[in-house]
């Protein structure tokens, strides 16, 4: 078996000719490729944990907004329940004083009434007396009762002169 | 003693003389005076008692009057 010291050194050099190829146009783009990918990821990684904090803030200003939210709407129902609470305290009052008029109103017409009714009944009451004594009086007494009662009453009419 | 005045005497009974001209002596002494005219008037309305008229001012001591007195008493207090 002969060495053909050529033939080898002919493959060295198509050897390294072939790796300095492969690295050229091969090699070195998948690197590049890798560390692009590799970039990419980093960002992606960044640009997710910026998203997270971002989320987590918003989370956050949600609670506090749904909080604050609560307070006012606590707030609010505290201020119409007092409000409707006054309101119907002012119309039970109103209520009050209007039935207190009206009862007033009742009473005064009441009391005008039992007046009218009193005062036409004692004027009935005299009309009777005055038409019985009318009646009666000259029946049952005699002249002489009438000429004392005369005297009498002059007495009372001389005195008050 | 001051005159010229005029008295009327209201009754439900018909006064005598005797007792008419009492009654005017009697008045006639208190106000110091004497009436000029005396005029009497029988009205059975007033039921008893007197009712006497000097001039215009009157003097009721009647029945009637004292129970208009009462009715009105009770119209005022009603």
């Amino acid at each position: 078996m002969n060495i053909d010291l050529m033939q080898i050194f002919i493959q060295a050099v198509n050897f390294f000719v072939v790796m300095g190829a492969l690295s050229y146009l091969l090699y070195n783009p998948i690197l590049k490729v890798l560390d692009e990918r590799s970039k990419r990821i980093q960002e992606g990684n960044r640009a997710a944990e910026t998203a997270i904090q971002q989320r987590e803030a918003i989370d956050e200003m949600k609670a506090k907004a749904k909080k604050e939210l609560e307070k006012e709407k606590a707030a609010i129902l505290k201020e119409a329940t007092q409000d409707a609470r006054s309101s119907a305290e002012k119309i039970v009052e109103k209520a009050h004083d209007e039935a207190k008029t009206i009862l007033g109103k009742a009473k005064d017409q009441a009391n005008q009434e039992k007046s009218r009714m009193l005062g036409e009944m004692k004027g009935d009451i005299v009309e009777a007396i005055q038409t019985i004594t009318a009646t009666v009086i000259p029946k049952t007494i005699g002249v002489k009762d009438q000429v004392k009662l005369i005297d009498t009453e002059l007495e009372n009419i001389l005195k008050a002169l | 003693m001051n005159s010229a005045k005029t008295i009327t005497i209201t009754t439900a009974i018909e006064l005598d003389t005797a007792h008419c001209k009492k009654i005017v002596a009697a008045v006639e002494k208190k106000l110091k005076c004497s009436f000029s005219s005396v005029k009497t008037v029988v009205n059975d309305g007033i039921i008893g008692g007197i009712k006497i008229t000097i001039d215009n001012t009157e003097y009721d001591g009647s029945i009637k009057g004292k129970l208009d007195k009462v009715y009105q008493q009770m119209r005022k207090n009603s």
